[in-house]
Parts: structure tokens; C-alpha cells; sequence
């Protein structure tokens, strides 16, 4: 294929776009490495005179950023394993088993997905206090996760009510037990809906603001969105270097989970955005 | 299946996530809409007080109310005219047979995945009055006195915050698009190439009108999601300067857990859960039933 003007054109339209997606995040990376003079200097595109790792260590030293990367994995690994166990639970009664209201049950279940979390959060506080769960990794967890289960019941069901019904006649009739043949037989087979479900769980906790800023007021406990924001209240503008450090501490390992595992990154989100 | 043993096996795998559910999702739904009827402050040990209609009043005479919704309406003009066409494009070239283009797909998408709070953080400082890249990037291309306090005049704040919310979702957007042109069969445009169809006319004449429905699923979005807008705003400008980028959500947030005056938190709250509900189901059919003709 020749290269006519039209097609350079586009090119460079395509190349101009990944310039102004991935540029302010290379400029974060090097005005991390930088002090405050060289930031403010003229010399916008200057590497830096010194490489300021120390940044990145007072970020962790001062800010514990390192703790709270590994609280938001935390949350995020534990949060989304009990949404899946929850959500399979519940998608296998409402895609292999008839009973009556089953329909209606489902909706029920479906009904969160056109409600905006965000509007609860007064009742959400209110009811965590009465339980005196501030302050509180199960209790965290737990919310994280049935705040997930609306779209992975959506997700699992639709997907299971795909599976033939003859696996779990056949199993039946082998002596399974439901829950073997949930866990054993059917998850594999809805490993896909599950990835899914689970990779858009995963993102969503370990993205968490509200919750965290809500419930959270013990250090020790916060995730990456509230030891930032604290972080970046202390020092701001006075210190650049250490609040940008701070800023990639939490990109950096989202970039590479992404990066890892690329393709269902790209359909788990889409498919979380498109729920309703 | 499970002859007589369904309803054993019905409690045990369906009770425990039935009453989870029931009691942190769908209870404070009823709680919200019941307490907005009454005044509290926010303190455990003080009691509710019935005040009747008041809050809805007294939010429905606040200007700061009207000024949320129109922000909403901000972002739902911005994801029409900056997210659709720009997403619509970006999905083209990753779609195309255009060299580098998986570079460009995890380049596009980069910005969705990240946590909001340290995206919103990064832009708040780009967008500096006093040293921000924006500003410094404006020098160099000799439009210096555009420079300014990007987030800092109430009567820019929110376009810009929509800007940089588009740069956020455009990739998100992206892939629901480069999904809906892939579905598209390749002999439809085989077909209209020996017609003598190239190019831009392919684009017009046969993926845009097959794409139809996930248009269709983009409208729908635009108008919910950007009801539920919160961390962009919370992190970035906190509803500030003065309440002039304040959303429904920033001020549920900011009357209760800041002015302590929960009773019109909740009276808001029960306001976007009830406007989501309707524009959801209003939206469904309106499409649906365009499907149909």
C-alpha cells in the first residue's frame, strides 16, 4: 500500500491523539523525578538535572504509599473473590433451577444496576455505624462486594443460562452434590462471564474513593484514593516531585496489570460500562 | 432437576447473598427516600426530626440545585459532541488495517484505566494557574494569554472538568465502538467495494448505519452515567470554585457530610435515585421501540 496524503493525514491524527492521551502521564513521570525549581523552570521538556528517586521514597516513607497500593489489592483481591462466590451462588439457582418467583427474584437482583450507589451513601454510613464497622477490613470487603453482585449476577446468569442443561442432569444422576456441581462442573464452563465480571469487580475496588473516604479515618487502613488525597493535602504545590511521585506509585501498577492482561481488560470494562 | 431438594438447595445458595443485598442495597433505598422527610444532623444519639416536605423545598428553591443539574447536562452535551465523535474515531483507527494500531489501542485506553483519584490529582496540577503544563504548552504555542486558572473561574471550571473527563472515557467509549464495527460482516463492504464504495463513503453509508444499535446503547449511557459523576468532580474541584461545578452527587456529599444537614442530602439523593430510575427505563423503551419501525 502506497502512503497517499490522506492516509499520512490520519496517521498523524492517530499519532497526535497518543500524544495527548499518554503525554500527561510521561510529563507526571518526569516532574516526579524532579524538584520543585525544575518543574517551575521554562525548560518544559528538560529530563531532569538529577534524578530525584528520593521522591518516591518520601512518598512512601512520609505518605505510605507503598501501604496503601497493597490495601487497595487487598480490597480489591478479597472483595471481588466474595462478589464471584456470591454472585455464582446465587447465578445457579436463577439459571439451572425452576422454582417459583425465580423471574422476579432476578429482576430484584437486576433492579442494581439502575440504582446509583453514589445516592446511598448517607443510609450505607448510617447502617455501618449502627454495626460499629468503621474502620474495618471485613466490613470494607463486604460492602465492596455486594456492591459488585448486581452486575456479576447479571453477567453469570446470562451466561450459565447458555450452558446446556444436560451437564447437570447427568451429574445429578452421577450423585453430584449442587455444590460440586457448581464449583467443579459449571464454573469452568462460565469462566469467561466470570473473568469478566471479575476483572471489572477488581478495577472498581481498587479504584474506590467514596467508601474508603467514608468509613476509613484509621491510617493503617486507607487505600490508594484516600492516602493520596491526604498525601497531596500535605504537601501540594509546595512539594511537586513528592506529589507527583505519589501520583505514579498508584498508576504504575494499574498500567502493568493492564498491560498483563491486556484483551480482558479492554472487554471487562467495556462490558461493565455497558450494563444497562 | 434436584427433584424434591429445589427449595433446600434455593435457601442455601440463593438466602445468604438474597438478604446481603437486601440489606445494604435495597434498604437504604427505602431509607433514603424515608429520611428525607425528616431534619438530622448527622450525630447518632440525636433523634430524627419529621419536618414534612421541607427539604424538598428547601432543595428545590436552592440556585445551587438548578446549577447541578445543568452540569449534568454539561456532561451529557459533552459526551454528544467530544466523546462520540472522538471515540467514534479513535474506535476507526484501531479497527483499520493501519500499522501500529495496537500501540495506539493501549494508548487511547490508557487514561480509563486508571484510578480516577490519581488521574483527577495529575489534572488538577496540569491545569495549575501557575506553572501547570497546559499553561506552559499554551506559551510555547504563542497563545499565552490564554493562560489561567483552569479550574480556579466558576465560569470555566466545568467545561474543563468535562474536558478532562472526556479524556478520561474517550478509550472506554472506544472499545464499545471498535465492538460494534467489528461486528459488522466483511462482505457487506466487499460487496460495496465492487460497487465502487471507498473510504469515507463506507464509513457513512455502511458502518454508521449499522451501528445503529450501539449508538443506541452509547445515548443511553450518556445520560445515565453522567448522572452518577462523582470522583472527577470530588478530586479535581470538590464543587468548587463556590459550588459552580457541583453535581448532584458533590452536593449530597458536601450538604450532609459537610454542613451536617442530612435531611437535604437525603432529599437529593432520593432525587437522583428517582430521575436514574425514570431516564433508565424511559430511555430503554424510547430506543426499543425506534427498533421496531
Amino acid at each position: 500500500m502506497k502512503l497517499s496524503p490522506f492516509r499520512l493525514l490520519i496517521y498523524a491524527f492517530s499519532v497526535l491523539c497518543s500524544l495527548v492521551f499518554l503525554y500527561p502521564l510521561l510529563f507526571s513521570f518526569q516532574n516526579s523525578l524532579k524538584d520543585n525549581t525544575e518543574i517551575y523552570s521554562e525548560n518544559l521538556f528538560a529530563l531532569p538535572a538529577q534524578w530525584l528517586w528520593s521522591n518516591y521514597k518520601r512518598a512512601i516513607v512520609e505518605g505510605h504509599m507503598d501501604w496503601a497500593v497493597l490495601n487497595s489489592f487487598l480490597y480489591a483481591a478479597a472483595g471481588t473473590v466474595l462478589a464471584l462466590i456470591l454472585g455464582l451462588m446465587a447465578s445457579f439457582v436463577l439459571s439451572r433451577i425452576k422454582f417459583k418467583f425465580r423471574e422476579a427474584i432476578y429482576l430484584y437482583f437486576i433492579t442494581g444496576l439502575m440504582i446509583p450507589v453514589f445516592s446511598l451513601m448517607i443510609p450505607i454510613s448510617r447502617l455501618i455505624g449502627t454495626v460499629n464497622g468503621f474502620n474495618n477490613y471485613v466490613v470494607l470487603i463486604v460492602l465492596y462486594a455486594v456492591i459488585e453482585l448486581p452486575f456479576t449476577i447479571f453477567l453469570i446468569t446470562g451466561f450459565m443460562r447458555g450452558i446446556s442443561k444436560e451437564i447437570d442432569e447427568s451429574a445429578v444422576i452421577d450423585g453430584c452434590k449442587p455444590g460440586t456441581l457448581l464449583f467443579r462442573i459449571l464454573l469452568p464452563l462460565t469462566m469467561p462471564a466470570v473473568s469478566t465480571a471479575g476483572i471489572l469487580a477488581f478495577f472498581s475496588i481498587y479504584n474506590d474513593l467514596i467508601w474508603n473516604v467514608l468509613l476509613i479515618s484509621d491510617r493503617s487502613l486507607f487505600n490508594i484514593s484516600i492516602a493520596l488525597m491526604s498525601f497531596v493535602g500535605q504537601y501540594g504545590s509546595v512539594q511537586m516531585g513528592p506529589t507527583f511521585a505519589s501520583i505514579m506509585i498508584t498508576i504504575i501498577p494499574t498500567i502493568i496489570v493492564y498491560l498483563l492482561f491486556q484483551e480482558k481488560v479492554e472487554n471487562g470494562l467495556s462490558a461493565g460500562a455497558v450494563k444497562e | 432437576m434436584f427433584g424434591r431438594k429445589v427449595y433446600p438447595t434455593v435457601i442455601l445458595f440463593l438466602l445468604p447473598v438474597f438478604l446481603l443485598y437486601t440489606f445494604i442495597f435495597i434498604v437504604p433505598v427505602f431509607q433514603t427516600a424515608y429520611m428525607s422527610f425528616f431534619s438530622w444532623n448527622g450525630i447518632k444519639s440525636v433523634a430524627l426530626e419529621f419536618v414534612g416536605l421541607s427539604n424538598y423545598i428547601d432543595m428545590f428553591k436552592k440556585a445551587e440545585f438548578y446549577r447541578s443539574l445543568k452540569n449534568v447536562g454539561v456532561f451529557i452535551v459533552a459526551s454528544f459532541v467530544l466523546i462520540l465523535p472522538i471515540g467514534f474515531s479513535l474506535a476507526l483507527i484501531i479497527t483499520s488495517k493501519m500499522k501500529g494500531r495496537r500501540f495506539f489501542k493501549v494508548a487511547y485506553f490508557m487514561p480509563a484505566i486508571l484510578p480516577l483519584t490519581s488521574v483527577g490529582l495529575m489534572w488538577q496540577f496540569l491545569l495549575k494557574g501557575d506553572g501547570g503544563l497546559v499553561n506552559k504548552l499554551l506559551e510555547i504555542i504563542g497563545l499565552g494569554m490564554l493562560q489561567q486558572d483552569w479550574l480556579g473561574q466558576p465560569n470555566i471550571a466545568i467545561y474543563v472538568v468535562v474536558a478532562v473527563n472526556a479524556w478520561i472515557y474517550c478509550g472506554l467509549n472506544m472499545i464499545i465502538f471498535a465492538s460494534g464495527i467489528v461486528s459488522i460482516s466483511e462482505e457487506i463492504y466487499e460487496a460495496a467495494s465492487i460497487d465502487g464504495a471507498v473510504g469515507w463513503k463506507n464509513i457513512l453509508f455502511i458502518t454508521i448505519p449499522l451501528m445503529k444499535e450501539t449508538f443506541k446503547i452509547f445515548a443511553v449511557l450518556a445520560v445515565t452515567q453522567s448522572l452518577r459523576v462523582f470522583g472527577q468532580i470530588y478530586v479535581m474541584t470538590g464543587g468548587g470554585p463556590n459550588g459552580a461545578t457541583d453535581v448532584p452527587t458533590t452536593m449530597l456529599y458536601n450538604e450532609s457530610f459537610k454542613y451536617n444537614n442530612f435531611g437535604m442530602g437525603n432529599s437529593i439523593g432520593t432525587f437522583i435515585i428517582v430521575v436514574g430510575f425514570l431516564a433508565t427505563i424511559v430511555l430503554n423503551k424510547l430506543m426499543s421501540s425506534k427498533a421496531d419501525h
